[in-house]
């Protein structure tokens, strides 16, 4: 990397207060796409649409050229032919533009004339020192700002800590969907594309000094400037930012003519791993994964204490089996219940028929019925070697009967400060005939309950939480010692 | 991977030289070129001792028989070093002979490989792993980017499924950890200062002696890049 391009300033690209779209339509996705976010979402600044062969766009002045604009402009969105991006750029360096997004592809992933305009890309990049995101880009959108600079951002996002970096743009525009789903904030997301000039490296580090990101989420291809990387996953983890990657391509080792033993135990994927392990930076294998675990970690990524086990209810003698052998497998902590908790949850009366007492507790129907769950789960807050608290529910959520547990468990959550998490087998029912934000897992998210299909999605996700809470806290401990 | 013409292997007269500078622990020994050179060497260290040919084209010493342990007279070094050498010609002709390591023969103790090479984006990677079948075998090892902190090298020894040998097992006492600690955090040092001259390294074997008593290197090997400024001839 140019040292020039170190720890420059990406507020104009991430916090554009002016911002000119060139290109700018009444139709097609990127053309009017981003125009119409940028309006039906508020956006506060200044917006000028470039078109020469329109008067207005969208209701808004357009511009014939960019250099027709008064004032100052902080960003432009360039959504024009290929063979028209030099020029606009051109123009952009005349207007002394800050950053520039280009939508545009086809070139360095296309063709050798791609390729070329690609290096005159990088060039311009290069000596005029305008931040470049793309080209071959899905843009990017500060949720937190109001600046959503993507084509498509449906239903309405919620503002939140979670910033995502993508090399890839459709699963970018993808994961939007799973990420407003399970209901996970968004703080800012961003398609780095072809990456002529910045990075995924410079923009995970953005993230990391951003006031708003908490936990960072990105998708690797391929590390281009893998000093920055290292800067970047130092600086989040001084910060107590975890970064949560999913990372594809496990090349070849490149060591085939190694000829020590070193050299034949170091393949490329291996060392990706071992850096991750380094910087405690979390690795997930697939989207369901990094989904689960993004949920886990901006919910409750303050709120792990040192020692600390966890404790578990189940409706089913089954489940509650199955889950204690995914902990042991996890090596995740169960403690046992004490005799006094014993004394308290045997001495009810509605649990007469109660199945085998341990952790996680048999509980059974009566146990997780609306009325019972506070004084079920009471001896379990009390009790300070219970850092968690998990409820497994089979049954068939079956509309209006399951609402009352759903708003117990969250009225039980706002008088705690212990994390809690449901399992639900059975959680969502297709013909339930209530509407989906009806149904009560969505009522427990929408509240802060992250609710599970499966014990070992859940437990795998709060598996990479604990793991990270220990793993920064040694580092820390270390680094104060040696201070 | 470079071409081979810029990658050379370091005698053992070279390896010496880097690894001192760095202040690497090594076990006591020097090269001799003639069966009078190895009486003397092994008069200054003390019997018992141990005879090795060192040949950049010889790499499995004991496939090759041309490692005697344990020669405890100045009779058995010298039929020793005949013999060794006679198998060294007849394993390969061709074979470059650097000379007889006379080493210091050390008690029979817990060995580890530390080594480094070098990944097409990260650059240096360290390694650390159980000697043995657990490294080259079972693939037992742990692996950081330097710089390393004194905590990376912690985690390094802490994160391999046999690490519990290193903390004394069947009566056996604590290995001296924080010597590999030691030796780890040189070769980190090593790996930012030479940056990208060291092509590979093996550190192979470290032996380990208990708490306090330190760890010895006892054999080593370098590939380096002759393109490097560091190890131009």
């Amino acid at each position: 990397m140019d040292k020039s391009k170190k720890g420059r300033n990406l507020e104009p690209l991430f916090r554009p207060k002016t911002i000119a779209i060139v290109g700018a339509s009444e139709s097609g996705l990127y053309p009017a796409g981003i125009l119409r976010n940028l309006l039906r979402y508020k956006y506060e600044g200044k917006i000028f649409p470039v078109n020469p062969r329109r008067e207005t766009v969208q209701g808004l002045k357009s511009y014939p050229k960019v250099l027709d604009i008064e004032g100052d402009i902080d960003l432009a969105v360039v959504i024009v032919p290929r063979g028209f991006v030099i020029d606009v750029l051109s123009q952009c360096a005349e207007k002394k533009v800050k950053a520039v997004i280009i939508i545009t592809a086809g070139f360095g992933e296309a063709d050798e004339y791609g390729k070329q305009l690609q290096e005159k890309i990088a060039d311009l990049a290069r000596e005029t020192g305008m931040i470049i995101c793309g080209p071959n880009t899905a843009g990017l959108a500060n949720i937190i700002d109001k600046i959503p600079l993507i084509a498509r951002l449906d239903p309405a996002p919620i503002p939140g800590k979670v910033g995502f970096a993508s090399q890839s743009g459709a699963l970018m525009m993808a994961l939007y969907g799973n990420f407003r789903d399970r209901e996970i904030g968004l703080s800012i997301m961003v398609s780095t594309g072809n990456q002529v000039d910045m990075d995924l490296s410079e923009c995970i580090k953005y993230l990391a000094s951003d006031k708003d990101t908490k936990v960072i989420v990105t998708f690797i291809e391929g590390l281009r400037d893998t000093n920055t990387f290292l800067e970047a996953a130092d600086l989040a983890l001084e910060k107590g930012k975890p970064i949560i990657v999913l990372k594809v391509g496990k090349t070849k080792s490149g060591a085939e003519a190694a000829v020590t033993h070193t050299g034949s135990l170091t393949g490329s994927d291996a060392v990706y791993n071992a850096v991750f392990r380094q910087k405690g930076i979390v690795r997930v294998d697939d989207i369901d994964e990094l989904i689960d675990t993004a949920k886990i970690f901006s919910l409750f990524i303050d709120k792990i204490p040192d020692e600390g086990g966890i404790g578990i209810i189940s409706q089913s003698g089954g489940l509650g089996s199955l889950t204690a052998d995914i902990c042991e497998s996890l090596n995740l902590n169960l403690p046992q219940l004490s005799s006094e908790m014993l004394k308290k949850l045997t001495s009810m009366d509605e649990l007469l028929s109660f199945g085998s007492m341990r952790n996680p507790a048999d509980v059974r129907g009566e146990g997780t019925r609306a009325a019972m769950i506070p004084r079920v789960l009471e001896p379990f807050i009390k009790d300070n070697r219970f850092a968690m608290l998990g409820i497994l529910l089979a049954r068939p959520a079956v509309g209006n009967e399951d609402i009352p547990t759903a708003t117990t468990i969250i009225e039980i959550s706002r008088a705690t400060e212990k994390p809690i998490f449901v399992v639900w087998i059975g959680r969502k029912i297709p013909d339930s005939g209530s509407s989906i934000d009806e149904q009560p897992y969505r009522i427990l998210e929408k509240n802060g309950i992250p609710v599970f299909f499966t014990s070992k999605s859940c437990l795998k996700a709060i598996k990479h939480l604990i793991d990270y809470t220990m793993f920064r806290r040694r580092q820390q401990s270390m680094k104060a010692s040696v201070e | 991977m470079q071409a081979s013409k810029d990658r050379r292997i370091l005698s053992y007269k070279e390896i010496l030289i880097v690894l001192s500078k760095y202040g690497f622990p090594v076990a006591r020994g020097d090269i001799a070129s003639s069966i009078r050179g190895a009486i003397e060497i092994a008069d200054r260290i003390c019997y018992p001792i141990v005879l090795k040919v060192m040949s950049p084209h010889i790499v499995h010493k004991t496939d090759a028989d041309v490692l005697r342990v344990n020669v405890k007279s100045e009779s058995e070094l010298v039929e020793g070093y005949k013999g060794i050498m006679e198998n060294a010609k007849n394993y390969n002709q061709e074979a470059h002979i650097d000379g007889v390591l006379v080493q210091e023969m050390l008690p029979n103790d817990v060995e580890v490989i530390i080594g480094l090479s070098r990944d097409p984006q990260f650059g240096p990677v360290v390694l650390f792993g159980l000697g043995g079948i657990f490294a080259e075998v079972l693939k037992d090892v742990s692996l950081r980017v330097p710089p390393l902190t004194r905590f990376d090298a912690e985690e390094m020894i802490k994160e391999i499924r046999g690490h519990k040998i290193l903390e004394g097992f069947r009566g056996k006492p604590k290995r001296d950890s924080e010597a590999i600690i030691d030796v780890l955090l040189r070769v980190s040092k090593m790996a930012v200062d030479l940056k990208n001259s060291i092509l590979e390294m093996d550190l192979n074997p470290v032996v380990v002696q208990p708490e306090g008593k330190g760890a010895k290197i006892v054999d080593a090997r370098f590939v380096v890049s002759n393109l490097s400024e560091h190890f131009k001839r």
